[in-house]
């Protein structure tokens, strides 16, 4: 094994999934090199999501292997890859605390790097007192590092659709991870949004930081993205550099269907 | 989280230890009356932490309450333990095999919950009826008083005070708790489990230590209703009474804990002060608690918050008050 492939962030190994009598993955097959934009694209129930469910523990492969950082996480609950992993992820159907703040709702990506117990938060002992001024201090920076600082009070239920995937994100962020899955980030944002997400997700590559996106909006994909994994049906039919997915005549099948000779980005 | 009306319980707690210090002996009826909504508040208050802040239901806490009873009473009886340590051994084992309990509740989701947690308190129950030890249906007479480094709490003042130094402390522990990062974490177990766990959060955990909370507060109520009444028996431990912590939780509010305190407070009071209608007391109880439902939704809480806006508001217009905003509270 060469020293690139060591350092592999995820590798997954023939990994499959079958729901009843959907198979939602098949043998899928592929690794996410470190410090990249990696993105994940195919039609709708191509297995994308299902797949960022296995990675984050969410849900449990069928067969095949997971590795995150080189360890295999078949037996490691959720929290524990957040935790011990560094590796978090956001969700397709934006999943805020609508009820808390903006604040509290980035706050709480800081529980698992804070660890006062019961007794020192109950009795608020120094150390646990410090600790909750450290988490704000964080989650404020990493609230101004997506731009919304000015939010940190608005309850998030109130926050248009655009920001509170921001804040989801920044959430995500305030748990230092290694590595960051976003599940379609860019739905339901309009273009001047789109293009500032896209300056934000190199932003954070830069941190230095692994991220592998699902998404739709090709524009984006194609003008961030380090690599192309391309899904269909469960299985992998594509993966590369952009430009050579983008010329790849099963990926441009899946999309366009046969006969059509436009690359997915037209 | 901050809990809006914190300030209120705080002058409700000012209140009724105000009272009780103060209440002349002709006034033992209510001071007696209000010793056992105390008891019930510390119960309530782990009741509504468990269903408030993690969703989880018991429908068998006073079983809990029954462990601490049983327990502290027999040590202070038979073994002669002094009652600081069977109270803590009390409540002790209660949160051990709250412990038990917790890690079962882990797979059980809403009614099956509901009904795990029934039999639960249907075996403590059964147990506490059939066992030799425990005194059988007739239960468990002539239990030593409560004594505190020596001094012997004998006075229904001294008892009342006692009890709501103990509530006043528990209710404060719970709100400093829930206003912490592990708080934060409970109300987000609460909301969505899944993104909890997708942010770190060992949800496990968490469910299972407020089991053991919940748990542990009724294992202390019940050792000091043990000392208190002087003698406790199966039926005070029975589905009803677990219901009856339901119906506190429920006017309180979900989730408030000062709603809770005074719901206790209000609901153990009421039926005592309606004696006067006799056969009407029941039909008039249920009608009270039909009417608060009605009027407040969300529970006493919402009154308590009211309050509390209202309070900081009237700070904020003094003229040497804090230069609080009156949304001060909101943001924790």
């Amino acid at each position: 094994m060469t020293a690139a492939a060591d350092q592999t962030v995820i590798r997954c190994v023939g990994v499959s999934r079958q729901f009843g009598g959907l198979r939602a993955l098949a043998n899928v097959s592929f690794d996410v090199a470190p410090n990249t934009i990696t993105a994940l694209i195919g039609p709708n129930g191509a297995g994308k999501t299902t797949l960022f469910n296995l990675i984050s523990g969410l849900d449990r492969a069928d067969a095949g292997r997971i590795e995150v950082h080189g360890r295999s996480i078949e037996r490691m609950p959720a929290h524990a890859i957040v935790h011990s992993l560094r590796l978090v992820r956001t969700f397709q159907n934006v999943r805020l605390y609508s009820k808390l703040t903006v604040a509290d709702n980035v706050r709480l990506g800081r529980h698992v790097r804070s660890r006062s117990g019961f007794l020192s938060s109950t009795l608020k002992l120094p150390a646990a007192r410090r600790e909750e001024r450290d988490i704000t201090a964080q989650a404020m920076g990493w609230l101004d590092f997506v731009g919304l600082g000015h939010r940190a009070n608005a309850v998030a239920g109130t926050l248009p659709y655009g920001e509170q995937r921001l804040v989801e994100v920044a959430r995500a962020l305030a748990t230092e991870p290694r590595c960051l899955l976003l599940d379609e980030p860019a739905a339901g944002l309009n273009s001047q949004e789109t293009k500032a997400l896209a300056v934000l997700i190199r932003a954070i590559r830069a941190l230095p930081m692994t991220v592998l996106l699902i998404e739709h909006k090709m524009d984006m994909v194609m003008t961030i993205s380090d690599q192309v994994t391309v899904l269909n049906f469960g299985e992998v039919i594509g993966a590369g550099a952009p430009s050579a997915v983008q010329r790849d005549a099963r990926v441009i099948e899946a999309y366009l269907g046969q006969g059509e000779q436009h690359s997915p980005s037209d | 989280m901050t809990q809006e009306g914190f300030i209120s319980l705080g002058f409700v707690f000012a209140g009724l230890l105000i009272f009780g210090a103060v209440a002349p002996y002709e006034m033992i009826y209510p001071v007696q009356v209000l010793s056992l909504a105390g008891l019930i508040a510390i119960q309530a208050v782990g009741l509504n932490l468990l269903i408030g802040s993690t969703g989880q239901i018991s429908l068998g806490q006073v079983g809990f309450a029954a462990i601490g009873a049983y327990l502290s009473g027999g040590l202070l009886k038979v073994a002669h333990w002094p009652f600081e340590l069977s109270l803590a051994c009390g409540s002790l084992v209660a949160a051990l095999v709250g412990v038990v309990v917790g890690f079962s509740a882990l797979r059980l989701r809403g009614q099956y919950l509901a009904m795990a947690t029934l039999a639960f308190g249907g075996i403590v129950y059964g147990l506490a009826y059939e066992l030799e030890v425990t005194g059988g249906p007739l239960g468990m007479l002539r239990i030593p008083p409560m004594s505190i480094f020596g001094y012997r709490v004998l006075s229904p003042q001294d008892k009342f005070l006692a009890i709501w130094l103990v509530a006043a402390v528990v209710a404060a522990a719970i709100l400093s708790l829930l206003w912490s990062r592990i708080g934060r974490a409970l109300a987000a177990i609460r909301d969505d489990e899944v993104a909890a766990a997708a942010l770190g959060v060992n949800v496990a955990r968490y469910k299972i230590s407020v089991f053991v909370i919940a748990a542990a507060l009724s294992g202390i109520s019940g050792a000091i209703y043990a000392s208190y009444l002087g003698g406790i028996a199966p039926s005070r431990f029975g589905l009803n009474e677990s219901i009856a912590l339901l119906v506190v939780v429920t006017v309180g509010g979900l989730g408030s804990i000062p709603g809770t305190v005074v719901a206790a407070v209000l609901l153990t009071a009421l039926p005592e002060f309606m004696r006067q209608y006799e056969i009407y007391r029941p039909t008039a109880y249920a009608a009270a608690l039909v009417l608060l439902i009605v009027l407040f939704p969300g529970g006493l809480g919402q009154v308590l918050a009211w309050a509390d806006r209202y309070i900081v508001a009237a700070c904020c217009r003094l003229p040497l008050g804090p230069r609080a905003r009156p949304d001060a509270l909101r943001t924790s």
